[in-house]
C-alpha cells in the first residue's frame, strides 16, 4: 500500500471536513486540546520497528503519542459523530495498544498483532469485547468481534485503516432501536469486518458506564502504547436522507426523441408509484421521462452516480446532473441549496440489456444513499463463491495467472507455506509479485464454471511490491532499471526440497541463478537466497533488492526501510551483503553489484512487513 | 418452419416404394424415425454388453476432472486435472475397483495431457510451457518441475495447449487453441498452430488452421491427425490428417505466417468468408486441407476430444488399426476407420459407445486392452451428468454386430461386417441408403448440412463369407460426406439388427478400379442438391414478423431473456397473464450455439430428448424437432447475437416449459414460463 505524501501544514486543518464535499484531512481545531503525551510532529527518527518509544521530528502532519505514567490522555475530538466514514493511518512500535472507539464507546483495537495467525478480539482491527464482571471469571468479555484475518503490518510501519460505521438508532422516548454497526472495516486494505454489530460499549471506553446516545465523540486511545497517527479523514454522515416525491411520468417511442424534441408527445403519461423506469408498463425500445421534486436535506455539492445499460439525462433545477453518453451517463457535481428543487430524469432503451437505472447521491454529510426505488423481485447479488487452497504439511504451490497492474501475470507461481507466509513469483522476470500472510489462496476464478480470468487470488491481505527484473544487464550506470524481462533470462522451472520448498531455477546470459525463498523471521517474514554462479557478462549486473521513491537505512546497517515505512529489506549481520541505493529517473533502488568475471556468489536478503 | 415433414410410416413407405426407381433425395433420411425407435437408454444397454464400463471410484477429497492418462506399467496409471495435479492411481485394473490416488505432483496450470519422457520422468503441457517432471530422489512425488519450453500466450482462458505427444524423431507435438472471441484469435504467436518442441525447447511450426485441437495422435505409421471442435470456421467436428505446411481451415492463426519458421504459404489476405463447401474451396486454394474424416455435429459428437489408434491386435474387439475419438458434451467415445485413396486421406466415422458419466476428454489403452476414460465436464457442461470422473471400458470378448469397415470404390462403398450377415436382407437393396451433404466453410459458428441428395442403390453384392457386401450407388460426390446406412440388414442366424447401423464415409476421393454397375448416362441431371429451406424464416412457431396490429407495433410486455455460461439462461421464471402479446429478444451471450424452445407444461424434457435425435438435419431445424408440444421457438443463435420472437402467450394458465433444445442441453438449460391470471 502507498500512502498518499503528507502534506499537512500544522497537523492542520479544518473542522469543515464534516461539511465539505470532498474530505479533507483533520486538523488541530477538530480536536480537544491535547494531552501532554500527545505532539504534533513532522515525521520519526529513531528506529520504531524496537524501541519503545516514538521519537518525533519537528514540523506538522503528524499526531505522535508517548504516555507516561502522568501523561495518558485520550485524544478526543471537539465534535461529536453519529454516523461516520473515517479513514487514517496509524503507526505502532513493539507491543503497542492503542485503539479508535467510535462515539467514545465503540473500540476498533489497534494493537501490535504483527505475526499473529488467529487473531482474537484484543487484536488488531478487532471490535473489542465488552466486559461485565458479573458474568463469572474468563467470561467477563463479550460480543467483540475478531477481525476476519491478521492484516497488520510489522511495528514501525505505516498503516491504514477504513471504517463505514452506523451508529445506534433511538425512538422518540429514548429506547434503542437498532445496535451500532460496522459496516465495513478495512485494514490495509484487507476487508476485516463487514456488518458487525455491538451491543453496547466496549471495554475501557471513554464512555464506557454511560448510557448509548445518538452522537459522541471520536477518541482515539492514547493511555496504553505509543502510536502515530496521520491524514485522519472522518466524513461525518448524519445529513437525512435526499427524499423523492411528486413523481411523475411521460412514455415516448424511442424514436419521438423526447430529450430532444420538447414537442414530442407521450404514448401515456400519469403519477409515478416509485422511482423506477420499470414502474411503467411499456415493452421494447422506448423513451421515458420521469419528473418530481428531489429535497435536499442541507446546502452543499451533490453528486448523482447512475448505473445503467440505458440512456440518461437528468436535470436539476436547469443543472445537468447526468449528461447522456451512448450508454449510461456522465455524472457532473451540482451545488444546490437546502430544500426542494423540480428534476426530470430522461430515460432512453437501447441495445436488448433490461431497462432500469439506479442512482446512488452522495453529498455533505450523507453516507451514499440510493435515491431510486428497487424493483419487486430483484435478487440481491450472489455471495461470492471462494475455492480455498491451502498448504498442509508441505509447502505447496499453484500456477495461475497472478492478478497484477496493468496486466495479469501470464509466467507465475504462487506458494504457500505451512508457516502462513505466501508469495506469487514471476518466471519472467523472477520478481516477487506480492507477498502475505493468512490463507493461502482462492483459486474460484480458474476452477469454478469455465474460469475465464484463470486468477488465483490472494486469500489474505496482500503486499504488492513491484515487478522488475530481479537480475538487470545495464549498458551504462546512467540507465533506469529495465521494466521489461530481460531477453537473455530464460526461466529453467524449479525443483522441490522434501518440504516442498522451491528453489527457482534461471539462466542469463551465462549465469545460473537459484533462487530460493523460505519463511523466516519466525514465520513473520520471507527471506531469498539469490546464488549466481558462470560467467558474468560484459554489461554491468545488478540485482534487484527492491525498488521504492526513496530508502532510509535502518540503525546497526541491518538493512533499509522501504519507501514512506512500507516494509523492511533486512540484511543478515556481518555485512556479507552491501547493497547501495542507485537513483535514476526519480526512482531508487537497492542494488548489489556483481563483479569480478568467475562469478559464484550467494545473496540474502529478507522481507518483513 | 416450412420444411415438408412426413408422418413416419408415410415416409418408410415412400423410402422403399421409391428405391427400385429413384429415391426423392430430400426425404432419404429416416435417422430422426431410427432413433426414436431405439431409445438412448436401450443403446446404452445394448453397448454395454460388449463393451463393458467400470466406473472408478474418486475419494470425495479429490476432484478429479481427468485432463491426461498414462498407463504406467505394473498396472498404474497416471493422470492429470484441471486443477493442476498429477496422482498416481494403482488398483484401477481389479475386478471390483477400490484405487488407491497417490499425488505424484500439484500445483500446475491446467495440463492437458502427459507422456513418459525417453530421457526420464514424465512431460505435461501446462497452459504457458511444456514442462518434464521428474521424481529424482524415488519417493514416488515429482522433485523436479523443468520448463522445457515456454508457450506464447495472452491469457485468454480458451488458449489450451494439448499435448504433449511423442512424434517418432524424438521431439514433442503440442496444439495451441485459439483464444476466445474479440478481435483477434491468435493473439500470440502460434496460437491455432501445431507445433514441434525439441527436448531443448526449440519451438517450430509443423501446420495451421487448427481451432480447438483437443485430440490429435501420430499412427503407428508414423501419419498425423488431429480431431478439431466445429465452431467459427469449423463447420463440424473434423479429424485431418497433417503434414508440414497444411492450413487446416481456421485462419486467426494465420497471422503468425509473417514470422520466420512459418511453413504456410497461405496468407490472411487469401481468406475469405466462403460460404462453400471447405473441399471446393480447397480446388482453388493450394494448402488448404480439407478433413479426412467429418465427424457430423451432435450425431458424432459436439466436442471432440481425445483420439487413439487401436493397437490392441484386436484384444479391444473386431476394430484393431482403427481410432476412437472422445467427446466432452456428449459424453460418448466415436470410431474411425481411415484408408489412403489417390494419396489422400479418407474414411469413415461411426458412433461405439455412449452413456459415460461425464464429459470424454481423454482416452488410454491400458495393459491387457483396457481403455481409461477420463472426464470433466468443465463448466460447459455434459450429458453424462457428472462433473467428473474415469472410468474403465473393456470388450467383455461377445461380438457385436457391427459394420466392421466402410472402405471406398469406384461406384459405392464396401462393408465389412464383424458378424456373417444374413444374406436375404443383406441383398436387399431396401436394407440400405445412402446420401450425401457436407458443410459450408464460413466465419459462422458451425454450420447445418448442405447440398445433400440420396445416393440410390443400385447394386448389392454379397461375399460368399457373408462378411462383406459391396454396395453400388449414383450420385456419389468427391468430398462429400457419404452417409450409408444398413437399418435392413440382419446378422446370419440370431437375425440381430446391427448395433449402430450407420456410417458417415468422407468420399475425398473415389478410387478407379472395377465397377459392378456402368456409369449412367444422365447422372448428373439426377444427381442435383434441393434447394435447402430457410429453417430461420417466419413461421408460425417461429414468429419473427413484427405484427401490424400489435400496439405500439410491439405487443404487451417485452421479455429479454439471455444466456450465462454453464448452460443457464439469465432467467429461470418469467411471468406472463394470459393471452399477453410477448415480444420476447433471445440474446445469446455464451460462447457457443443456444435456442429457445416453449413447451407445454411439463414437456421441457421430452422435447429436449427428441431433439437428440433428429441426426443431420437437427441443425436446419434449429433442433427444434417436430411436436405439437412445441409452442413457439428462436431460431439456433449464434454466440453474441438474438432472435425476437412475437407470440401471444397461452391463454390456459400454468407452468410452461422453455428449454435450450440444443443436444445435451435441456438437462440444464431450462427455465418456466408462468401463465398466471392473477
Amino acid at each position: 500500500m502507498k500512502f498518499p505524501p503528507l502534506r499537512l501544514l500544522a497537523c492542520a486543518l479544518l473542522a469543515h471536513a464534516v461539511h465539505a464535499q470532498l474530505p479533507q484531512p483533520a486538523g488541530a481545531a477538530d480536536f480537544k486540546p491535547l494531552g501532554a503525551n500527545w505532539q504534533i510532529a513532522g515525521g520519526l527518527s529513531g528506529d520504531p520497528r524496537h524501541d519503545k518509544i516514538l521519537t518525533a521530528l519537528p514540523g506538522s502532519g503528524l499526531l505522535v503519542n508517548n504516555p507516561t505514567k502522568d501523561a495518558r490522555a485520550h485524544l478526543v475530538t471537539a465534535w461529536d459523530h453519529g454516523d461516520l466514514s473515517l479513514d487514517l493511518d496509524f503507526l505502532l512500535n513493539p507491543g503497542s495498544n492503542s485503539g479508535v472507539y467510535l462515539m467514545g464507546r465503540y473500540e476498533v483495537q489497534l494493537f501490535d498483532s504483527w505475526g499473529v495467525t488467529k487473531p482474537t478480539t484484543t487484536d488488531c482491527g478487532a471490535i473489542y469485547d465488552r466486559w461485565d464482571a458479573a458474568r463469572g471469571k474468563g467470561k467477563e468479555g463479550y460480543d467483540g468481534t475478531a477481525p476476519l484475518a491478521n492484516a497488520s503490518r510489522a511495528p514501525g510501519l505505516w498503516q491504514h485503516l477504513h471504517i463505514e460505521f452506523r451508529a445506534p438508532r433511538f425512538d422518540a422516548a429514548g429506547k434503542k432501536t437498532a445496535n451500532a454497526k460496522f459496516l465495513r472495516v478495512v485494514l490495509n486494505d484487507f476487508l476485516i469486518h463487514e456488518n458487525v454489530e455491538i451491543s453496547g460499549p466496549t471495554r475501557s471506553a471513554l464512555f464506557e458506564n454511560d448510557p448509548e446516545a445518538a452522537r459522541g465523540p471520536l477518541v482515539i486511545q492514547g493511555d496504553h502504547g505509543a502510536v502515530a497517527l496521520r491524514q485522519i479523514v472522518a466524513q461525518r454522515l448524519d445529513s437525512a436522507p435526499i427524499t423523492v416525491t411528486d413523481l411523475a411520468y411521460q412514455l415516448f417511442t424511442a424514436e419521438q426523441k423526447p430529450m430532444l424534441d420538447p414537442t414530442a408527445k407521450p404514448s401515456a403519461s400519469g403519477p409515478l408509484t416509485r422511482f423506477s423506469v420499470n414502474a411503467v408498463e411499456k415493452s421494447g425500445k422506448f423513451a421515458l421521462v420521469i419528473t418530481g421534486t428531489l429535497t435536499v436535506p442541507a446546502a452543499g455539492a451533490y453528486t448523482l452516480t447512475p448505473d445503467t445499460r440505458g440512456q440518461a439525462r437528468l436535470v436539476i433545477d436547469d443543472q445537468v446532473a447526468l449528461a447522456p453518453l451512448e450508454r449510461g451517463a456522465e455524472a457532473s457535481t451540482l451545488t444546490l441549496t437546502a430544500g426542494a428543487h423540480p428534476f426530470r430524469l430522461d430515460y432512453v432503451q437501447v441495445g436488448g440489456a433490461k431497462p432500469g437505472i439506479t442512482l446512488t447521491a452522495v453529498g455533505p454529510g450523507l453516507a451514499p444513499q440510493v435515491i431510486t426505488s428497487p424493483d419487486p423481485g430483484t435478487r440481491p447479488p450472489a455471495k461470492p463463491k471462494h475455492i480455498l487452497i491451502a498448504p498442509a504439511e508441505r509447502t505447496r504451490l499453484q500456477r495461475s495467472f497472478v492478478p497484477y497492474q496493468p496486466k495479469k501475470r501470464l509466467y507465475a507461481i504462487n506458494v504457500g507455506t505451512p508457516a502462513g507466509l505466501h508469495f506469487s513469483y514471476d518466471f519472467e522476470t523472477g520478481a516477487i509479485l506480492r507477498v502475505w500472510r493468512g490463507e493461502f489462496l482462492d483459486a474460484e476464478e480458474m476452477w469454478d464454471g469455465r474460469g475465464e480470468p484463470q486468477t488465483a487470488r490472494a486469500a489474505g491481505p496482500e503486499l504488492l511490491l513491484n515487478a522488475k527484473p530481479v537480475v538487470a544487464l545495464i549498458e551504462n550506470s546512467a540507465q533506469g532499471w529495465p521494466d521489461a524481462p530481460e531477453a537473455l533470462w530464460s526461466s529453467q522451472g524449479y525443483t522441490l526440497a522434501a518440504d516442498g520448498i522451491p528453489t527457482f531455477l534461471a539462466k542469463l546470459a551465462s549465469l545460473d541463478i537459484k533462487d530460493t525463498i523460505t519463511p523466516g523471521f519466525e514465520g513473520r517474514g520471507l527471506t531469498r537466497t539469490l546464488a549466481l554462479s558462470g560467467r558474468n557478462t560484459s554489461w554491468e549486473t545488478n540485482i534487484l533488492l527492491a525498488e521504492a521513491d526513496t530508502f532510509t537505512p535502518q540503525p546497526g546497517g541491518r538493512g533499509f526501510i522501504v519507501g514512506d515505512r512500507e516494509y523492511y529489506v533486512d540484511l543478515p549481520a556481518g555485512g556479507a551483503v552491501t547493497p547501495f541505493v542507485r537513483t535514476r529517473n526519480g526512482r531508487q533502488q537497492l542494488v548489489v553489484t556483481l563483479t569480478g568475471g568467475k562469478v559464484d556468489r550467494s545473496l540474502t536478503y529478507s522481507l518483513v512487513w | 418452419m416450412k420444411r415438408p415433414s412426413f408422418p413416419r410410416p408415410v415416409l418408410l413407405v415412400l423410402t422403399a416404394l421409391a428405391l427400385p426407381a429413384f429415391a426423392p433425395a430430400q426425404t432419404n433420411n429416416p435417422s430422426a424415425a431410427e432413433r426414436f425407435a431405439k431409445p438412448y437408454d436401450a443403446l446404452v444397454a445394448a453397448e454395454n454388453r460388449y463393451w463393458k464400463r467400470t466406473p472408478l471410484p474418486v475419494p470425495a477429497d479429490i476432484i478429479l476432472e481427468v485432463s491426461g492418462i498414462l498407463p504406467v506399467a505394473g498396472q498404474r496409471l497416471l493422470v492429470t486435472t484441471r486443477r493442476g495435479e498429477v496422482w498416481w492411481i494403482d488398483g484401477a485394473y481389479d475386478a471390483d475397483p477400490k484405487p488407491r490416488y497417490t499425488l505424484f505432483a500439484q500445483g500446475l496450470h491446467e495440463p492437458l495431457g502427459i507422456i513418459a519422457a525417453p530421457t526420464g520422468g514424465y512431460y505435461v503441457a501446462q497452459r504457458q510451457e511444456l514442462t518434464r517432471l521428474v521424481d529424482t530422489d524415488g519417493d514416488g512425488r515429482a522433485d523436479v518441475y523443468e520448463t522445457v519450453a515456454k508457450l506464447p500466450i495472452s491469457g485468454s482462458y480458451h488458449e489450451y495447449a494439448f499435448g504433449p505427444v511423442l512424434a517418432p524423431n524424438g521431439n514433442l507435438r503440442v496444439t495451441l487453441n485459439v483464444a476466445f472471441g474479440g478481435a483477434t484469435q491468435s493473439p500470440a504467436p502460434w496460437r491455432g498452430w501445431m507445433v514441434e518442441i525439441t527436448p531443448d525447447g526449440q519451438i517450430t511450426p509443423i501446420a495451421g488452421g487448427l481451432r480447438s485441437p483437443a485430440g490429435f495422435t501420430v499412427s503407428s505409421k508414423g501419419d498425423w491427425f488431429y480431431a478439431d471442435n466445429q465452431g467459427e470456421w469449423v463447420g463440424s467436428g473434423k479429424i485431418t490428417h497433417l503434414e508440414p505446411g497444411d492450413f487446416a481451415g481456421h485462419p486467426a492463426g494465420l497471422a503468425w505466417t509473417k514470422l520466420y519458421g512459418s511453413t504456410l504459404k497461405i496468407r490472411p489476405g487469401d481468406i475469405s468468408d466462403f460460404e462453400k463447401p471447405m473441399h471446393v474451396v480447397a480446388k482453388t486454394l493450394p494448402g488448404l486441407k480439407p478433413p479426412a474424416v467429418w465427424l457430423p455435429h451432435t450425431i458424432l459428437g459436439i466436442s471432440n476430444s481425445g483420439m487413439i489408434e487401436d493397437l490392441t491386435a484386436g484384444k479391444f474387439g473386431p476394430f484393431a488399426g482403427q481410432f476412437y475419438v472422445g467427446d466432452q458434451g456428449q459424453s460418448k467415445i466415436m470410431r474411425v476407420s481411415m484408408e489412403q485413396v489417390q494419396g489422400v486421406w479418407q474414411g469413415a466415422a461411426y458412433a461405439f459407445r455412449e452413456g459415460f458419466e461425464s464429459g470424454v476428454l481423454r482416452i488410454a489403452m491400458g495393459e491387457n486392452a483396457t481403455l481409461f476414460v477420463g472426464e470433466t465436464a468443465r463448466g460447459w457442461g455434459s450429458i453424462g451428468p457428472k462433473e467428473q470422473g474415469i472410468e474403465r471400458l473393456e470388450w467383455t470378448k461377445e461380438m457385436p454386430f457391427e459394420i466392421q469397415e466402410v472402405t471406398a470404390q469406384p461406384d459405392g462403398f464396401l462393408l465389412k461386417f464383424t458378424a456373417p450377415v444374413d444374406r436375404a436382407t443383406a441383398e436387399n437393396p431396401a436394407s440400405y441408403s445412402v446420401a450425401g451433404f457436407t458443410y459450408l466453410y464460413h466465419a459462422t459458428y458451425g454450420s447445418a448440412p448442405v447440398e445433400r441428395i440420396g445416393c440410390p442403390v443400385r447394386k448389392v453384392v454379397v461375399a460368399p463369407d457373408g462378411l462383406s457386401v459391396r454396395l453400388a450407388s449414383v450420385c456419389l460426390r468427391e468430398g462429400y460426406i457419404h452417409e450409408i446406412k444398413v437399418n435392413g440388414v440382419h446378422a446370419a442366424g440370431s437375425g440381430a439388427a446391427v448395433l449402430h447401423p450407420t456410417a458417415y464415409y468422407t468420399l475425398n476421393r473415389i478410387p478407379s478400379g472395377d465397377r459392378i454397375i456402368p456409369v449412367e448416362p444422365k447422372e448428373a441431371e439426377l444427381c442435383v442438391a434441393p434447394v435447402p429451406a430457410a429453417a430461420n424464416a417466419h413461421s408460425a412457431k417461429h414468429p419473427i414478423k413484427q405484427p401490424a396490429d400489435w400496439p405500439n407495433n410491439e405487443g404487451d410486455i417485452t421479455i429479454l431473456l439471455g444466456t450465462q455460461p454453464g448452460l443457464k439462461f439469465d432467467q429461470t421464471l418469467l411471468t406472463v397473464k394470459p393471452g399477453t402479446r410477448v415480444r420476447l429478444v433471445f440474446r445469446n451471450a455464451d460462447d457457443m450455439l443456444h435456442n429457445f424452445v416453449l413447451c407445454a407444461p411439463g414437456k421441457g424434457q421430452e422435447i429436449g430428448t427428441a431433439a437428440m435425435t433428429l441426426g443431420v438435419d437437427g441443425m436446419a431445424k434449429n433442433y427444434v424437432p417436430e411436436s405439437p408440444d412445441v409452442i413457439v421457438h428462436t431460431a439456433l443463435t449464434q454466440p453474441d447475437s438474438s432472435d425476437t420472437l412475437y407470440f401471444i402467450a397461452p391463454t390456459a394458465p400454468g407452468d410452461y416449459d422453455y428449454i435450450c433444445s440444443f443436444p445435451g442441453h435441456s438437462t440444464l438449460m431450462k427455465g418456466i414460463l408462468r401463465v398466471s391470471s392473477n
